[in-house]
């Protein structure tokens, strides 16, 4: 598994690509930890390359979803492959954490927030 | 956000093989000829206006300083693009293609100016052969200069600093400028000359400290590039003296080329570099040796390390020792251990290390777990042999396990870098010492597993043997010893049965010992929850307190009330039950929502806990599952069993004896998998109503 990040004025994203199992899902929690540290923007999670991932590695998102709620910042998902969307709505995930197929998906979504505001 | 990072460098790779490619090294060298042809024909041209009196060009200087310009830059560039292509650490292949490039230039050059002295031709012939073989050997050594350069400029970048970039960065812009002066007509080297001379010097002797390339070399590469840059010196000394002697005599040949700075600097720096590399390889040869003994030492640590694999305790003490006494050149030395099962000698008797023991003893100390170094040791009354003593001891962990004791005739013998090598040695034998004493006690580890196993098994139900109101069989088998799948029942009230199955995120010992956790909560829970909502709810809370942050488990939650006919269940993040319904005899997943256990931690868990209610029918099957069985993926193509097929399965199988049906999935899992494609915890549980 490799995890890259790069910010820009609205957001930080992480991309994911490969597999995340028990032993990658600590990369991730460490990149993921480290972003919320660095960053008041909301956090796009690229999973583009995700091939695949463990319960350990959903467990990396999960477990930061109170926390982030209490510091107003989002974790979202996009580029989430029919397989792995499936694992999340299984586990109720798609409920909790913003989820997007693609890129466009969610564009449509912050654009529509930005012509609100 | 355009592109990600890696797809950024990868097009500015894409860019440098273009930009570096084979096309700009054609092109240069192409400009390059042609600018030298231009040059020789202009060079003629001007020779015949030398004795002809006759004048043709309004501005010879400038058009032949852009020539020369011209010559120079695609030359450098053409060498440069060379250059960088070559890999960063291969010192010894750079020097051989500078040496290379300087002989045959030398050597063609030679030829020349042999077949010059040699042939007498008529006289206004010969200047036209002197001049064109002027711009030869001009081009030839501007050729040669260039490769060192650019080759020098690489080594001496190799590893940089900010300092070293830097410098060198402002020495070649100055190169740049100086080649300016090919422009304009530059008389007799004047003391302006000569100040930019010096400070170019000066740079040339700073970058030329920078030989961190020299240690790179082995020995006989070393001495081998001795006499190479010995050549390069006399190339260099060749070129000097024969573009020289164009100019010594009459002018034959009419040109500011040899007062040009630029050369001039160009030709100081390569001769210094050489000069300067010569010089440190030569200085280093002496200490090559001490290097490989350096690395002789590295080799026997790691034969230390192959040879204690596998060893007995009292083995590796011996192979420690041996080593130790080797590498450190003792006069004598001894081992043992703390329990004083292992006493080892090398080179002295038992006497002797016992009378030495004693005398230490006497001193304060003994086998003791403090390292001792006594470079000048003597004991009042006692004769000493050895008056070097050194004792380390053997650690593992705050364990005292023995201790090594090295003694040396002369005085002084221990300093500071044998007492590292000792002490690395020493912890590498306790490292092998502890690995042997973990491999020795394996088989208890092996045996609580095993334990292990059993709890675990005890912790999942036998089949439903007293559920008289309907048909129950379960399957549950983990991937390692134990696992984090869990399946229980439970009688609520008369007719009233609680049905649960969990999956606990991971798996192995630490999955297994949220299990256990999830069966206490149940157990305890099905007692006072009066319906699925209340259950998951309470179970939640149970569980985040538990939990590590990063773990959930994922549950369904079954109330079956078999007086009214009625199911009342709540998933919570499990896989979707598969519901065969006999009045509708069909088979279909329930689509109910829900969210993972421990996930969020407070009451707003409550929002996500839906139940659902209906009646089944007779003949109706309820089979419920873990991730492991929908997840078991084919062995070449990892393409999953899935939701679809165990649908199917159950379509075809809903009329057979439960226990049929579980033997049934597996058989048809393994034949779509391959043999062993359930690789995680897989649980089934299987029920028909009457």
């Amino acid at each position: 598994m490799e995890v890259s990040f790069f910010e820009d004025n609205l957001h930080y994203t992480l991309k994911i690509s490969g597999e995340v199992d028990v032993s990658s899902s600590i990369i991730l929690d460490n990149a993921l930890e480290n972003a919320l540290k660095e960053t008041k923007k909301d956090i796009l999670i690229d999973c583009h390359e995700l091939e695949y991932i463990s319960s350990s590695g959903i467990g990396v998102f999960t477990s930061r979803v109170e926390d982030c709620e209490k510091s107003g910042q989002k974790i979202i998902l996009y580029g989430v492959s029919p397989k792995i969307m499936k694992v999340f709505s299984i586990l109720g995930l798609d409920k909790l954490i913003p989820i997007f197929k693609s890129k466009e998906e969610l564009n449509s979504l912050v654009d529509g927030g930005q012509n609100k505001s | 956000m355009g592109f990600s990072q890696k797809e950024i460098v990868l097009q500015k790779e894409a860019g440098k093989m273009v930009f570096g490619g084979l096309g700009v090294q054609k092109i240069t060298l192409f400009f390059a000829l042609l600018s030298w042809m231009a040059l020789v024909a202009l060079g003629l041209a001007e020779q015949s206006i030398w004795h002809n009196q006759f004048l043709q060009l309004k501005n010879p200087t400038l058009v032949k300083g852009l020539l020369l310009n011209v010559f120079i830059f695609n030359t450098y560039i053409y060498s440069w693009q060379q250059t960088r292509q070559q890999k960063g650490g291969d010192f010894y292949s750079l020097l051989w293609k500078v040496f290379a490039t300087g002989g045959i230039c030398t050597i063609f050059s030679a030829g020349l100016t042999g077949m010059l002295l040699w042939l007498s031709w008529p006289n206004s012939f010969q200047i036209v052969l002197h001049t064109i073989f002027f711009h030869i050997e001009l081009a030839l050594l501007l050729f040669f200069l260039i490769v060192a350069f650019s080759k020098w400029k690489r080594i001496i970048l190799y590893e940089k600093n900010k300092f070293v970039w830097n410098s060198w960065l402002v020495f070649e812009i100055g190169m740049f400028i100086s080649s300016i002066t090919h422009f304009f007509a530059v008389g007799e080297p004047n003391l302006y000359f000569f100040t930019a001379y010096g400070v170019f010097m000066l740079f040339a002797l700073v970058l030329s400290i920078n030989l961190r390339w020299v240690p790179y070399l082995n020995y006989r590469q070393k001495l081998m590039s001795i006499p190479m840059l010995l050549g390069l010196l006399a190339c260099l000394g060749y070129f000097f003296k024969s573009i020289l002697s164009y100019f010594a005599n009459e002018p034959l040949v009419v040109d500011d080329i040899s007062k040009s700075i630029f050369i001039a600097v160009l030709f100081s720096f390569v001769a210094i570099y050489t000069i300067a590399s010569l010089l440190v390889i030569i200085f280093n040869l002496p200490t090559v040796s001490v290097f490989d003994s350096k690395f002789k030492e590295i080799a026997e640590f790691q034969r230390i390390n192959d040879s204690l694999i596998g060893k007995s305790e009292k083995e590796i003490y011996e192979v420690l020792l041996n080593n130790i006494a080797e590498v450190v050149r003792t006069d004598a030395a001894w081992l043992e251990s703390s329990n004083a099962k292992v006493f080892i000698c090398k080179d002295m008797s038992k006497e002797t290390a016992l009378y030495y023991k004693n005398l230490l003893q006497s001193k304060g100390i003994g086998n003791s777990p403090k390292a001792y170094s006594n470079n000048y040791f003597i004991a009042k009354g006692h004769k000493v042999d050895y008056n070097s003593i050194l004792a380390v001891p053997i650690k593992s962990g705050e364990a005292h396990l023995g201790t090594v004791f090295l003694l040396k005739k002369m005085r002084g013998a221990f300093d500071n870098m044998m007492v590292t090598i000792v002490n690395t040695f020493v912890a590498q034998a306790s490292i092998a010492i502890h690995n042997y004493k973990t491999l020795k006690s394996t088989p208890n580890a092996d045996k609580s597993m095993l334990i292990a196993q059993k709890v675990h098994q005890r912790l999942l139900p036998t089949n439903g043997d007293q559920i008289s109101d309907f048909d129950f069989y379960a399957y549950s088998e983990a991937a390692e010893a134990v696992g984090g799948d869990y399946y229980d029942f439970h009688q609520v009230a008369d007719g009233k049965y609680a049905v649960i199955i969990a999956d606990v995120a991971g798996k192995g010992i630490t999955a297994a010992f949220t299990m256990a956790q999830v069966k206490g909560i149940f157990k305890s829970l099905v007692q006072v929850a009066d319906s699925p909502h209340e259950f998951m709810r309470y179970a939640n809370v149970a569980l985040s307190d538990c939990l590590e942050k990063n773990v959930f488990v994922t549950a369904s939650y079954f109330l079956i009330d078999t007086n009214e006919s009625k199911i009342y269940f709540s998933r919570a993040g499990h896989c979707p039950s598969l519901y065969y319904n006999s009045r509708k005899d069909a088979v279909e997943y329930f689509q109910n929502q829900g969210l993972g256990l421990g996930i969020i931690t407070d009451n707003k868990f409550e929002r996500f806990i839906n139940v659902t209610d209906f009646f089944y029918n007779p003949r109706d099957v309820l089979m419920l599952y873990s991730d492991g069985i929908v997840e078991a993926s084919h062995l070449q193509t990892g393409e999953e069993y899935g939701y679809e097929r165990l649908k199917a399965f159950l379509e075809a199988n809903h009329d057979e004896s439960l226990q049929q049906i579980g033997e049934n999935l597996l058989k048809d899992i393994n034949a779509f998998t391959g043999e062993g494609g359930l690789t995680d915890d897989h649980t089934f549980v299987l029920m028909r109503f009457q």
